[in-house]
């Protein structure tokens, strides 16, 4: 402590850079992000990218763009040093990536940097080496146009970072996603990627998004997506929607670019949420490619040092031209809109599907049952309904347990009265009061427990494919089924890795083989798997996804019941160990006991 | 509009068509039939925008029009009626009246223009087929497609392939798949594949008759299929269809001629116990033998044991029941013929006739 008492100090060059590094720099992704960003500033037609242990000990960025000189180099890590702008009047209108003047100083104080650059006009190279923030060596070397800056062992000085470093695995996944944020924002960049040696993307530059989008995800994906366009003022958005069986459980699926910044903005998200809210079930997200154009003043990314958030100066504007052009492509596949074509191509999704031309839907109007029926009594289960011949109900079969004591059954007997909301919720009579059962949920709980049974066999079936199907997945699900396909063979997957992020299966598990897409399938037990985390690594976890996974495709299919088939239903539920909820928590019955309708009508 | 029609061929007609009106559909027009009239007929129509089917009955034309009428009322009204001789009138708000004998009704209906109209067909290609032999390709491979698939939607419907002077008839779910082929003249230009859906296909076997020709006409996204007093209009589905000729083994070396219903019935039984979520029976095949057996944790077991034309060595693999049961029932042979390779290779049911049925087997992990 001084004399005159005053702790206040600036804080030496190092510290701040470390501070700032902590903002910039969370993990070897916002690195990847920073230089791919210095790149494209320089005007770079060639960028290739190359990672090491999952950006650890190498994130290495080559670019053939203009280059530094020598004083270029030297100041370029100096904090707030930048060459994009020069007065506060410019930080309204900034078109290049960068413009804080933070990065390279940031990453350099955290890593060991090297960086080799050279400008059309100079016969040399210059190379710098520093680490931790300290300049090492500086000289001339030979090299082509351009700058490579290659930053290893990220964190190396600081442990607490380092600690907060997820698996290798983890972080690699996320360059990737940070890549191909990239390779879809600049198509007419050529980009490549390698990782650990290996070459994993190789992109040529093309003309324009759409081929972009059909390299990195493939003619099949590209083929269920719906083009995106409108404008306002001075707002435009291009890009395309995906169809809804698109959808995923993350939201790893949704690009979205304003003036070409990969970006995230909770207002776009709220406006792409709403826009598909009739079509997808909640926590499914839709995938989407959007670029959104305004004029570099109207829109403020100084909003926080990475830039991945964003302000609009006319956010209502921006929303309007979204919702409008996202309603315009969805257009046939939202319920109670007018659709452009009868023949849009594409399976309806869902029940029943939208159906073009049709008036506002009513929801939540009561439907009365279409006939009326007897009273059904149940009271053990060998009193029920008898069960027909062959099986009319592929997800539901018959349950080959001894029968359920009546205590963990939630009535002794009941009588189905109707159906309300679309056949959603269906009404009955039971001893116990006026029950309201979600049928979806209450379909979905029948037959995750069925599954679950399965699962814990130790030799579980498989059900052979004719032709064995080739699955492509995003690279962050490629990875998370890439660390579990030992359990996912052992519970009857016969799934074998097949290049990149490609997956060949030749068989499934017997109990799921009914139920639809494969490639859905996968998808969510990827998802599964990476909302578990490693907990995901044991058995019974994920077998426990699994289940889930399948009982939400098994569900999805088979959703037009009949009336016996509802019966069925209501009888298998009550056969569970868990009736009251549905796999995913939400609650499957909604029970008013006659007491409590006494008491709410003043009977006492 | 007026007319006079009898009471048994309408009721008849609307039968026909009831099978398309979706009891959950949100468009209330899609619940009425669209009635019309045309020379010396009636046209009753329904639709569900996928397929639309017209059946058209004899009738004594007064006055010419057209209207639409709740289904579920004018089934149930005809049907409860009790004398042959009907008269059906529509006022200009679309009211259409009944009188039959002693009884009057009057149902209110939607004008007509509010009914979505029928599909184009462009481009078109026709064949000709006997009706009962069409029906009979499609019963004995129609119910390998798949119910539903999100990512191939072409498995839930069947392929017709009009090519090389034979009309192929495909259905698979990718588990299993059934091939059925008839030999038909196709003329030079005429040759196309489509894929039909499946709900065309079951209203197709349900309507077809075993007499007369049956003319399809196809275009690029729409098919028509006509015979006698019915018209079917479909939509077809996009996409490609998968090459069904590289999963049909080449060559086993194992082959078994078995009694096909004796097969059936055994199987049927077993299945009882292989009932459950992953059910499969084991076929154990010996010399001139086959022993069945499904195993169940919950249930318990069953055994069946039976002769076989079977002289090669020892065999045995295991397959999903239902993936034998529904293609057994569909045949009417005497015998069928089983090929094997080994326990993980598909087996191939085949018969006499050009039909051939490839299934995978189920096998422990």
């Amino acid at each position: 402590m001084t004399q005159n008492g005053s702790r206040i100090r600036i804080l030496p060059d190092d510290v701040a850079n470390q501070i700032a590094a902590g903002e910039v720099v969370e993990r070897p992704a916002s690195v990847l992000k920073e230089l791919v960003e210095n790149a494209v500033d320089a005007r770079a037609s060639h960028i290739s990218v190359e990672l090491v242990a999952g950006g650890r000990r190498l994130i290495l960025v080559q670019d053939d763009g203009i280059g530094m000189c020598r004083d270029d180099v030297l100041l370029s890590i100096e904090r707030h040093a930048t060459s994009k702008v020069y007065h506060a009047g410019d930080l309204t209108r900034i078109a290049t990536m960068g413009f804080r003047g933070e990065a390279l100083a940031a990453i350099c104080s955290v890593s060991r940097l090297e960086i080799v650059s050279r400008t059309r006009s100079e016969p040399t190279a210059v190379r710098l080496t520093a680490s931790a923030g300290k300049i090492l060596s500086v000289d001339d070397c030979g090299a082509p146009c351009g700058t490579r800056v290659a930053v290893r062992d990220l964190f190396f000085n600081v442990p607490a970072r380092r600690k907060f470093m997820r698996t290798e695995r983890t972080e690699a996944a996320l360059l990737r996603q940070m890549f191909i944020a990239y390779a879809l924002a600049f198509p007419g960049i050529d980009f490549s990627l390698r990782s650990d040696g290996r070459e994993v993307y190789r992109l040529p530059a093309v003309s324009g998004f759409q081929e972009r989008i059909r390299l990195l995800f493939g003619e099949d994906l590209f083929r269920q997506l719906f083009p995106v366009a409108g404008s306002e003022g001075t707002a435009s958005i291009r890009g395309y929607a995906g169809h809804p069986s698109l959808s995923r459980s993350d939201r790893g699926g949704q690009f979205v670019f304003v003036n070409h910044r990969p970006v995230q903005s909770a207002l776009l998200a709220a406006t792409i949420r709403e826009a598909y809210s009739s079509i997808l079930e909640k926590g499914r997200h839709p995938t989407v490619f959007l670029q959104v154009d305004v004029p570099p003043e109207e829109v403020d990314v100084n909003v926080h040092p990475t830039k991945r958030e964003i302000r609009f100066r006319h956010p209502q504007q921006v929303r309007n031209t979204l919702a409008v052009a996202l309603q315009e492509a969805l257009a046939g596949h939202l319920p109670g809109r007018p659709d452009s074509g009868v023949s849009a191509g594409f399976p309806r999704s869902g029940r029943g599907g939208p159906v073009p031309g049709q008036p506002p839907a009513v929801t939540g109007s009561l439907r009365p049952f279409p006939y009326v029926r007897i009273p059904v009594e149940v009271n053990t289960p060998d009193s029920g309904p008898a069960p027909p011949a062959v099986p009319v109900l592929e997800d539901l079969p018959s349950s080959g347990r001894p029968p359920v004591t009546s205590d963990t059954a939630p009535w002794k007997w009941f009588r189905l009265l109707g159906r309300i909301a679309e056949g959603r919720y269906v009404i009955m009579e039971t001893d116990q009061g006026l029950v309201l059962m979600d049928q979806h949920a209450a379909h979905e709980r029948v037959v995750y427990e069925n599954l679950m049974r399965a699962f814990s066999s130790d030799h579980p079936l498989i059900q052979g494919l004719l032709a064995p199907e080739t699955v492509s997945l995003p690279p962050a699900d490629a990875e998370n089924i890439r660390h579990s396909l030992r359990v996912l063979r052992r519970m009857g997957f016969d799934i074998e890795e097949f290049g990149a992020d490609s997956f060949v299966i030749n068989g499934l598990p017997a109990i799921v083989s009914p139920h639809g897409s494969v490639r859905r399938l996968l998808l969510d037990v990827a998802a599964a798997v990476h909302v578990a985390g490693h907990r995901a690594a044991q058995r019974a976890a994920i077998a426990e996804l699994v289940a889930k996974a399948a009982c939400r495709s098994a569900v999805k299919g088979g959703e037009h019941f009949s009336e016996p088939e509802i019966e069925q239903l209501v009888v298998r539920l009550a056969e569970t160990e868990m009736p009251y909820t549905c796999p995913h928590g939400r609650p499957t019955l909604i029970m008013l006991s006659f007491r409590e309708l006494n008491r709410k009508f003043g009977r006492g | 509009m007026k007319l006079k029609v009898a009471r048994g061929p309408a009721v008849n007609a609307l039968q026909k068509i009831q099978a398309i009106i979706s009891p959950r559909t949100t468009l209330p027009i899609l619940n009425n039939v669209l009635l019309e009239t045309a020379d010396g007929s009636l046209k009753i129509t329904a639709t569900d925008l996928d397929v639309t089917v017209t059946a058209r009955v004899q009738a004594e034309v007064v006055r010419a029009g057209a209207t639409t009428v709740p289904a579920k009322h004018i089934i149930s009204i005809l049907r409860a009626l009790p004398a042959e001789e009907l008269q059906l009138e529509v006022d200009t708000k679309n009211n259409t009246t009944i009188r039959s004998g002693s009884s009057y009704f009057r149902i209110i209906g939607i004008p007509k223009d509010d009914f979505p109209p029928p599909p184009e067909i462009a481009e078109e290609k026709s064949y000709t087929l006997e009706q009962g032999n069409f029906r009979r390709l499609l019963e004995l491979t129609s119910y390998a497609a798949a119910s539903s698939d999100e990512g191939r939607a072409v498995l839930t419907g069947v392929l017709l392939s009009f090519k090389g002077d034979k009309l192929t008839v495909v259905a698979t779910d990718g588990r299993r798949l059934a091939l059925r082929e008839a030999e038909m003249e196709i003329p030079r230009g005429s040759e196309a594949e489509m894929v039909v859906p499946i709900k065309t296909i079951q209203e197709l076997q349900k309507t077809l008759g075993d007499e007369g020709d049956i003319l399809i006409r196809a275009g690029r996204n729409q098919v028509a299929f006509e015979f006698g007093d019915t018209l079917v209009l479909s939509k077809l589905l996009e996409g490609t269809y998968p090459n069904y000729r590289q999963v049909i083994p080449a060559a086993s070396d194992k082959r078994v001629v078995l009694e096909r219903e004796m097969f059936l019935d055994a199987l049927r039984r077993a299945a009882i116990v292989a009932s459950g979520q992953a059910p499969s029976v084991k076929l154990d095949f010996a010399r001139n033998r086959l022993e069945i057996s499904a195993e169940n944790r919950d249930i318990g077991e069953a055994r069946e044991s039976m002769a076989a034309k079977y002289s090669g060595e020892d065999v045995s693999i295991a397959f999903n029941p239902l993936f034998l049961i529904e293609p057994l029932s569909a045949l009417d042979t005497d015998e069928v013929i089983l090929e094997l390779t080994d326990e993980l290779s598909p087996g191939v049911i085949k018969t006499t006739e050009a039909f051939l049925y490839v299934l995978m087997p189920v096998r422990l992990a």
